[in-house]
């Protein structure tokens, strides 16, 4: 029996050798035992046991001793040899080419085709021999009976038959082939690629594309500036294929989903040999029979590429000669566009149908090799580099980039993860705003949150003081359940980024996922690391469950190893709304639990019965207003209960009613939900230069010792919805810990951050002047007493949600979620000093949290 | 592997280029020809991928790849064998490496031709058996079960194997002194 599948069997020791006992043979039975494991021992292959046995007796016995010297010898000679026989040879490290890896990719997705084809042709070909062998034995008899009496005329009529029966066989595997293949039961699935026959500026699967290369799922072509590139795409069909040319322009992007193209900006050719379905990003899809077409998907001019979502894309249908385009969108009827004619839609507009070349924007799309539109020679430039973790250059990577009063501009990183961009117009400031996404396919690189970066001049141009570092990401895993413990799938899960201090929330649209049907959901590429004083989220959603937020360890993080806990969501209960207008077409905006005040809903759009009356309104249990859809009018009255008997009857508050924005930011819906959420960050507003209203302030950050320090700047103001903060960013004091910046009247407060998390706050009045100080103080820590802690067998992380309840300036009341486990010595680090109450499931306790230090949470 | 399993092939180009290395090291100790183990590594990483339906879980990953790798070396080797010599079998597998050792009694001329010959050259003069598991354990570091894994044999057989080699070469380089 072979011992490798003998785990109860020990593999036998290495044999000494016999030339070596004979000259010195074991005096004792030990010696003897000690010979045979000593080949083993030099080469670490004995367990702890036998190898302290082997140096006890080594110290005694010298004779064994100096046989362990002859075998470290021996060993060290073969290592010596090998190396220098191995170097001799340039053996040792025979490089294999550094694209080694994606040379494996490329010829693993140009050989499934033909893999398809020859298995299928094997397969025909096994079959004709069968069928052929069958038919063969059946007329032996026949055959040799004929045989027999025709013995002279066998040479001359053999040639002939032999001719005519491999004719035959021929013919019948060429059948049997075709018959194969024309069985979509019985041809296995092809892998989805794009090959590559044509490139130029073309950059997909961490390279720069050539011909012959292969994409596949998951992974995406991109086309710098007056770049193109011709692919073939396959699909995991086994229909005909290539399913279509496409030819690529510059500035586009094309993603390879579920095995279909997905183009999320620029223009693509499409030339199809059949029928296909192409999705889009909006959620819409696009029929193409057999013809030639051009899609176009990109942002109007002015829509700024941070905070754009794929509804804001205007989308361009061009049929240039063939079958007609239908259009499929959600909430439309399907639209046909037929040959001349080109389709447009966006967002929630209708879609229209234009003659070809009569404004279509698809005709003002850069075309391939057109003269690019490359910065002046004179022009400055916005400089900077992408890193990832490990420090290697990464290649690919989109970046968003707000400068300045000019619009935010996006870009990617070129082979040495370098980018630069051309500043447009005059500007003052010294940071630029930043937010970068890995490549597609490096789904172990985090997201690059938006925060501030300082630049640097050099000459004309600007430099980013430090690259932008994608970090290693931990996948994300969780699991959704209903309050009667029922998986749920189909949630909606949206990963948020919330500001703890600030109160902002910026959904990862790009990175949401769905649960599946055991409720279990992943999310790839979430942040590894947040700026200070910031946290992750997942907001889940689903429409017959209230919607809940669940927090998350930073990916980069220890406690991102920890498998979250189920996330249980209510089921929605029936309530009933009266004291309406009679035929009142309603809006009801239910607000999202869990994240900061006003900053999310659920919209729900209803109409009145003729006695003003909503029965049967599914909610969860969150506060609600309603407000009418009439135009124009934005005012929201909340809905306070009115009776519980028979059911929870509500009604709108009596008498005042209030503007949306006082309730509410400004909210954008989510694709696809009927949720609407904000979608900002603490840098979002910036002062480019001084404005009119604004008064110059010089501001100082320093430590506790007055020493100053470099700081990032935020004024203030607690006109935001229902008293939250409005804030915008000021920019970085210097390394001596100075501002000069301009604050206006409505500004309430300031507050600086340092790199470490440290805070420094003060309040603002407009009417006194000179130099306004900010002292910053460290953050501290919240212990959880042993009281407090969960048996041991629980396990797991305990969610502590913090409150500070000392608001020093006006909007401000910092919350923040944390995790806290043995693993983190039950404490949660970074707070503010200050009080807090913290919520630990449905108790609340109270701490003190110093600075540098750490308070104890108790009752 | 599950996301390889699932036909991803960002996944799959993550795994190649962690065990890449491994795999040609193991593709240079058997074929000995560096254009040959770059050939085997690339064919090794393709059986893998189309044999990822087969995969079982509950084992680890890498014994499963050292054995694809090792046919993937022996399969190139075969091929080679039978195109180098193609009217002569290959009896290079069959060889018994005990047979390779000097009959010291029977030709005491032979020890003068090994006067020369270092160590290294001793070590190329050794069957591919003996040969292979001495250059994996001490040239790429490779353990006594990658080793037993990647040429399909039992550890035991490793180490006899291993222990083989030291006593041949100690044995021939014993003659050269005397």
């Amino acid at each position: 029996m072979n011992e490798r599948h003998d785990p109860l069997r020990p593999p036998l020791h290495q044999p000494p050798n016999p030339e070596d006992l004979r000259r010195a043979p074991p005096r004792t039975p030990a010696c003897a035992r000690v010979r045979g494991l000593l080949r083993d021992f030099v080469d670490h292959d004995l367990d702890h046991a036998l190898a302290s046995e082997v140096e006890e007796h080594v110290h005694q016995c010298r004779a064994c001793a100096v046989e362990l010297a002859r075998s470290e010898h021996e060993v060290l000679r073969l290592r010596v040899a090998f190396a220098r026989s191995a170097s001799a040879k340039g053996a040792r490290q025979p490089a294999l080419p550094a694209d080694f890896a994606a040379r494996v990719v490329e010829r693993l997705v140009l050989d499934e085709t033909s893999l398809v084809s020859r298995d299928a042709l094997a397969r025909a070909v096994s079959k004709a021999g069968a069928v052929r062998r069958e038919a063969g034995a059946a007329s032996t008899g026949a055959a040799s009976t004929a045989a027999t009496g025709a013995g002279s005329m066998r040479d001359a009529g053999l040639r002939p038959a032999m001719a005519f029966f491999g004719a035959l066989v021929c013919l019948l595997v060429l059948v049997l082939a075709m018959a194969r293949f024309g069985d979509p039961a019985a041809a296995p699935n092809g892998v989805p690629r794009f090959v590559v026959v044509a490139a130029d500026a073309a950059y997909g699967g961490n390279r720069w594309l050539r011909l012959g290369d292969g994409l596949g799922e998951g992974q995406s072509l991109r086309v710098g500036r007056g770049g193109g590139a011709r692919v073939l795409w396959h699909d995991p069909s086994t229909k005909t294929q290539p399913a279509a040319t496409l030819r690529v322009h510059g500035e586009g992007e094309l993603h390879m989903v579920q095995g279909r193209p997905l183009l999320t900006s620029g223009a693509v050719d499409f030339e199809t040999n059949r029928p296909v379905s192409i999705p889009m990003p909006d959620g819409s899809q696009l029929d193409l029979g057999i013809g030639a077409y051009t899609i176009s998907a990109g942002l109007r001019p002015g829509d700024d590429p941070l905070a754009a979502l794929p509804a804001d894309l205007l989308i361009e249908v061009e049929v240039k000669g063939g079958d007609p385009a239908t259009i499929v969108r959600p909430g439309f009827a399907a639209t046909m566009v037929g040959s001349g004619f080109t389709g447009i839609y966006l967002g929630a507009t209708a879609t229209e149908v234009i003659p070809s070349g009569h404004g279509a924007v698809g005709a003002a799309m850069p075309e391939t090799r057109e003269p690019a539109e490359m910065p002046a020679a004179n022009a400055p430039l916005l400089i900077g580099s992408v890193r990832e973790w490990n420090g290697l250059p990464s290649v690919g990577a989109s970046l968003g980039l707000a400068y300045g009063a000019g619009p935010a501009t996006g870009t990617l990183s070129g082979a040495d993860g370098r980018f630069q961009v051309e500043l447009k117009g005059a500007s003052a400031t010294d940071f630029v705003v930043a937010l970068g996404i890995a490549s597609a396919g490096r789904s172990d690189l985090g997201f690059i949150a938006p925060d501030a970066v300082r630049l640097l001049s050099q000459g004309s141009n600007r430099v980013l003081a430090s690259p932008l570092v994608f970090d290693f990401s931990a996948p994300c895993f969780g699991s959704v359940r209903d309050d009667a413990g029922l998986p749920r799938g189909g949630v909606e899960v949206v990963p948020c980024l919330v500001d703890d201090l600030f109160g902002t929330v910026f959904p990862i649209l790009h990175e949401r996922v769905v649960s599946n049907s055991y409720g279990v959901f992943r999310c790839d590429r979430l942040p590894a690391r947040l700026p200070v004083h910031q946290s992750l989220y997942l907001l889940c959603v689903h429409d017959e469950l209230e919607a809940g937020v669940v927090a998350v360890p930073p990916r980069g993080s220890a406690l991102a190893q920890f498998t979250l806990p189920p996330l249980v969501l209510p089921r929605l209960r029936t309530v009933q709304i009266t004291d309406l207008q009679p035929h009142a077409v309603v809006s009801v905006l239910e607000e999202l639990p869990g994240l900061p005040v006003g900053s999310g809903a659920r919209r729900r759009i209803v109409t009145a019965d003729a006695f003003g009356r909503i029965d049967d309104l599914e909610v969860g249990w969150s506060p609600m207003w309603v407000g009418q859809m009439n135009d124009g009018d934005t005012r929201l009255r909340q809905l306070i209960v009115s009776a519980v008997a028979g059911g929870t009857t509500y009604r709108p508050s009596e008498p005042s009613s209030a503007e949306l924005a006082t309730v509410f930011r400004e909210l954008d819906p989510i694709q696809g939900t009927a949720i609407e959420v904000v979608r900002s960050f603490r840098h979002q507003k910036f002062a480019a230069s001084p404005t009119s209203g604004t008064s110059q302030q010089t501001l100082g950050v320093q430590d506790v010792m007055g020493r100053g320090l470099v700081a990032q700047v935020f004024a203030v103001s607690g006109t935001g919805p229902r008293g939250t903060a409005n804030v915008r960013f000021l920019g970085f004091t210097s390394s001596t810990g100075r501002l000069v910046a301009g604050l206006s009247s409505t500004d309430d407060g300031l507050v600086a951050l340092t790199e470490d998390g440290s805070v420094g706050m003060a309040s603002f009045n407009a009417a006194v002047t000179g130099l306004i100080t900010m002292t910053a103080v460290g953050t501290g820590r919240a212990m959880l007493p042993a009281a407090l802690r969960p048996p041991t067998s629980a396990g797991g992380l305990l969610e502590l949600r913090f409150r500070r309840v000392d608001t020093s300036l006006p909007g401000l009341a910092p919350k923040t979620v944390r995790r806290v486990g043995s693993v983190t010595g039950w404490e949660a680090g970074d707070l503010l000093p200050g009080e807090y109450r913290v919520g630990i499931g449905s108790s609340e306790y109270l701490v003190t949290v110093p600075s540098g230090g750490f308070g104890i949470i108790h009752p | 592997m599950l996301q390889i399993q699932a036909g991803d092939l960002g996944a799959f180009e993550q795994l190649v280029t962690r065990y890449q290395a491994m795999v040609h090291g193991l593709a240079m100790s058997i074929l000995r020809k560096p254009e040959d183990a770059e050939e085997a590594t690339q064919d090794a990483f393709l059986k893998l991928f189309r044999a990822r339906g087969t995969y079982d879980h509950s084992r680890t990953l890498e014994p499963w790849l050292l054995r694809i790798a090792g046919n993937a070396c022996r399969d190139k080797l075969r091929r080679r064998r039978a195109a180098e010599l193609p009217t002569v079998a290959s009896d290079d597998d069959s060889r018994d490496p005990l047979l390779e050792l000097p009959d010291l009694r029977a030709a005491q001329g032979a020890a003068r031709q090994f006067i020369d010959h270092s160590v290294r050259g001793e070590l190329e003069q050794l069957s591919d058996r003996v040969r292979e598991p001495l250059e994996l354990k001490y040239l790429r570091g490779f353990t006594n079960q990658q080793i037993a894994e990647a040429l399909g044999i039992s550890v035991s057989n490793v180490k006899v194997q291993i222990a083989r080699g030291k006593d041949i070469l100690a044995s021939r380089l014993q003659g050269v002194r005397e």
